[in-house]
């Protein structure tokens, strides 16, 4: 049996009614056995009794997800405060072990440390793949894929999203198996006779000089070019705001100079958005991190860029693969790059062309991130605004084509 | 120097890039905003779009719900009615998925609030109004989630908005609720506010004016219908009431015809009996001389006037004799007879004259149950043979003369209608209306004085019955006389036969 995946989803507002409507879809486009459950919903249910219900219904199925600021399926992207999407994934072929690290906040570096040592364990698993679902508004995102590239014991592919909740920005969730967790990592090693391939790209345009990060502590950036790093940012805002909103946060952000990059479509700057501010201190606070004496630019979102970049992500991809059709694609989108940008038309404008490129009846499952995790030239980052697109392959399937 | 401008330079266009970057931010927003405003827009062009087809309230309250739940974030939208009681109804009602109701509706016997206009109420904030505050708590009991260890949680939503309708008149049309469980509420998606209270008060006038075009459109449908009705009425009431007239006038113009019948009828009988009386004794006189000379006298030329004079006297007392039977009015002596035998004794009285003739006399075939008739027999015997006797004269040799009798109801009364019936030339169209007038005869002159079926006539009124003549030139010709079965109590009502049907005369 090759690995067969199947997607459903539920806009149910009972947490209950959705999680049970949305399990029992999937399991049973799948006959009822599943291997793995991967789960994302909006932050407007009650965490608790969306899991308790799935769980219920499916049973002692692995699961991993997270909860997204919207969740996206073949039928577009869904940004409401209610609606949850599940895959459901059987194989033969892969092995699918979750599993989930606490306290990022408090020890990011810890949590990659401890995610290394999983993977360590389960060397036997041949791991082809490390799906990652951190908390989107705590810990440091860049330092927890750092330390967990460092004590890796071999290359596996690495990519996901952090969490996010209602762009409130005060709490998200991360489900592994039947627990809800916050200020977690939450993921899933996949490994056996499966390969996967993934894409990345942003849709941002640098503007403005290039600046450098004078003073900064881990994602806390005070000052940029010797001036608070707020008064910089607010320059590029109407008016005189005393807050940073999200609306703001998600049209400007911070290109980081990656100076070993080559000019390939994704460009130079990985981006990084500003989630917080301290206004007493005038720092912003970036999950991504910005480390003392990066070389940075302002950037704005360009819509045209959004779908240009999507496009060549998802043709890149198909190239890789010639004529090849993926078992499943997963597919994490920036929260920026939604509804926000392209109002009612964000699943024709950002989401259907993609779909249009790989196949329009492939499982396909994602959410709106707070941030995406993808690699380049083989090192996983932590990205803002930027759509990661990842397609599973059986690996029969590659000999036999 | 070159530097300095070089620098000045860039942060000119600096400066420019930031003011291109909060104008494109100002058009982020305003494409939401527009964005919004056309989804609202939509909403009231779909209402009004298909409203007008609807033709039903509470379908145009559903549409109006389902476009307020789509624009407005919201997850209950409700439309409540007043109902005839005092009490309330749910005419219309939409949710998001997984809010809906949970309990029946409640609030039957709650009244409706009298709202001026939309109203946004957080935390319940009802103003202390009680009208709207039971009807609040109705609602949120309709909705209550059902807990597994039982009871309901009955709690108010975070934010709900109220919203009149009222009909032109001014008359309450009903309110309509909008819901908001709690606060969680994406980033896209608005929580109810204020600002949402001119829109709600739009969508709510173009409900009005739907829902009021269907009620005036019903109201005028059933006023034309009961206007319909009533000309119906009116119409059948008219047709009824001619109807009567046509009879009642028919009835008068009967009567009429038939009294001036009568009195034309009694003032001839009454001379007819005066001349005949007149001419009997002089007739008399002559006819006994004259028979007297005859056996007084032998001879041949005085014989041969005598003679004359003997027969013409005979034919003028025959004639006087059939005038004063005619002016009779005589007591009638009823007898029972049933009507085979009654047939039979006319066809013995005729037989010899049919045989002379070569025509067929006979008695059809007649019912066994036949009720007996009470007449006077040798009256109607006598009519029965004037009507054979002119079949007879009418009948060709080798022709044939029947007579029938049936059982028959006219008007009420059961009787026998006896029928002589002819294979004659039958009597020409122009003839039949004057067949029983007196002296009416198309026989040649010295066959007969044109009495016989006057006689008849007045032998079978005489009885309370009726007599008539059918006959189609080339297919003979059929009498029927009807007879009620006891003429000495018949009650016949006027004949509805017609007044100039006649008899072979």
């Amino acid at each position: 049996m090759s690995t067969r995946a199947a997607v459903a989803k539920s806009d149910n507002h009972d947490a209950s009614q959705a999680g049970r409507e949305a399990a029992t879809r999937a399991l049973a486009a799948l006959d009822g056995r599943a291997d793995l459950l991967l789960v994302f919903a909006t932050a407007g249910y009650d965490q608790p009794a969306l899991l308790a219900a799935i769980t219920e219904a499916a049973g002692d199925v692995p699961l991993a997800g997270c909860s997204g600021e919207g969740v996206i399926t073949q039928e577009g992207s869904d940004e409401r405060a209610h609606a949850v999407v599940i895959m459901a994934i059987a194989s033969d072929m892969a092995t699918f072990d979750t599993f989930a690290v606490e306290e990022l906040a408090k020890n990011a570096r810890g949590a990659g440390e401890a995610i290394a040592a999983e993977v360590r364990r389960l060397a036997e698993r041949r791991g082809r793949c490390l799906l990652l679902f951190p908390d989107g508004i705590t810990g440091n995102s860049t330092t927890l894929l750092t330390a967990l590239q460092e004590q890796l014991p071999y290359p596996v592919a690495i990519a996901g999203g952090t969490a996010g909740d209602l762009a409130n920005f005060v709490r998200t969730f991360q489900y592994h198996d039947g627990r809800v967790l916050s200020d977690a990592v939450a993921g899933v090693l996949i490994g056996g006779d499966v390969d996967v391939e993934t894409a990345v790209s942003h849709g941002c345009e640098p503007i403005g000089s290039v600046r450098t990060v004078t003073r900064s502590d881990g994602g806390c950036v005070y000052e940029i070019d010797g001036r608070t790093a707020w008064s910089v940012f607010k320059e590029y805002l109407d008016g005189d705001p005393v807050d940073l909103s999200a609306a703001d946060s998600v049209h400007l952000s911070f290109g980081e100079r990656l100076p070993s990059r080559s000019g390939d479509h994704y460009g130079q700057y990985v981006m990084r958005t500003p989630f917080s501010l301290d206004r007493e201190s005038g720092a912003l606070f970036f999950p991504g991190s910005l480390p003392q004496g990066s070389r940075i630019q302002m950037t704005r979102r360009d819509p045209d860029r959004i779908k240009k970049s999507a496009m060549e992500s998802a043709r890149a991809l198909q190239a890789r693969r010639p004529g090849e059709r993926p078992n499943l694609v997963l597919h994490f989108d920036c929260a920026g790059r939604g509804r926000i940008i392209f109002g009612d038309r964000a699943t024709e404008m950002a989401i259907t062309p993609m779909q249009q490129v790989l196949g329009r009846d492939l499982p396909w499952l994602g959410f709106h991130t707070y941030g995406e995790i993808a690699q380049l030239d083989g090192t996983a980052y932590y990205h803002n605004y930027t759509v990661v697109l990842l397609a599973l392959y059986d690996r029969e399937r590659v000999h036999e084509g | 120097m070159k530097d300095e401008e070089l620098i000045k330079e860039n942060q000119a266009l600096n400066e420019q890039v930031k003011l291109l970057v909060k104008t494109e931010r100002r058009l982020y927003g305003a494409q939401r905003t527009i964005e919004t405003q056309l989804r609202k827009l939509h909403a009231l062009t779909t209402v009004a779009t298909n409203a007008g087809r609807l033709g039903d309230p509470d379908l145009i309250l559903e549409l109006a719900l389902e476009a307020l739940l789509e624009v407005l974030d919201v997850d209950q939208a409700l439309a409540l009615v007043p109902t005839k009681g005092a009490g309330t109804r749910v005419a219309a009602m939409t949710t998001q998925p997984g809010c809906e109701p949970h309990h029946s509706w409640g609030g039957r016997s709650v009244a409706l609030p009298r709202l001026t206009a939309p109203l946004l109420l957080t935390g319940r904030n009802d103003g202390g109004d009680p009208h709207l505050s039971a009807l609040l708590q109705a609602i949120d009991g309709y909705f209550a989630a059902r807990r597994t260890s039982g009871g309901h949680a009955r709690r108010p939503p975070a934010v709900e908005l109220v919203a009149p309708l009222r009909r032109k008149s001014g008359a309450q049309l009903g309110v309509i609720v909008l819901r908001k469980i709690d606060r969680t509420a994406s980033f896209h998606e608005t929580m109810l506010s204020e600002a949402d209270l001119p829109f709600v008060e739009l969508m709510a006038t173009r409900i009005e004016a739907d829902v009021e075009n269907v009620l005036l459109y019903r109201e005028l449908e059933e006023f034309a219908g009961e206007l319909e009705r009533k000309v119906a009425e009116r119409t059948a009431d008219l047709a009824r009431m001619n109807g009567e007239l046509a009879v009642s006038l028919r009835r008068v113009r009967e009567t009429q015809a038939q009294l001036v019948e009568a009195s034309k009828r009694a003032a001839m009988l009454t001379l007819v009996g005066g001349l005949s009386h007149e001419l009997n004794n002089p007739i008399g006189v002559i006819l006994g001389y004259a028979q007297g000379l005859l056996e007084s006298t032998s001879s041949g030329a005085l014989r041969r006037p005598l003679s004359a004079i003997e027969r013409q006297a005979l034919r003028c007392s025959h004639l006087v004799r059939a005038l004063l039977r005619l002016a009779e009015n005589r007591p009638l002596a009823l007898d029972s007879i049933p009507p085979a035998l009654l047939l039979q004794s006319v066809v013995t009285d005729a037989a010899a004259a049919a045989e002379e003739r070569g025509v067929r006399l006979y008695v059809g075939l007649l019912d066994n149950d036949l009720p007996s008739l009470v007449v006077s027999v040798a009256s109607v015997r006598e009519a029965l043979g004037q009507l054979v006797k002119n079949a007879l004269d009418a009948t060709r040799r080798g022709g044939s003369v029947t007579l029938d009798a049936r059982s028959r109801r006219r008007n009420g009364v059961w009787g026998v209608e006896l029928s002589v019936r002819d294979s004659g030339a039958g009597i020409p169209r122009a003839f039949l209306s004057r067949i029983f007038d007196p002296f009416f005869t198309t026989k040649p002159p010295g066959k007969g004085v044109g009495l016989g079926l006057s006689l008849v006539r007045q032998s079978v009124e005489a009885h309370g019955g009726r007599v008539d003549v059918r006959s189609e030139p080339g297919h003979g010709t059929t009498a029927r006389v009807w007879l009620p079965i006891d003429a000495g109590v018949q009650s016949a009502v006027e004949s509805e036969l017609p007044s100039d049907a006649g008899g072979a005369p």
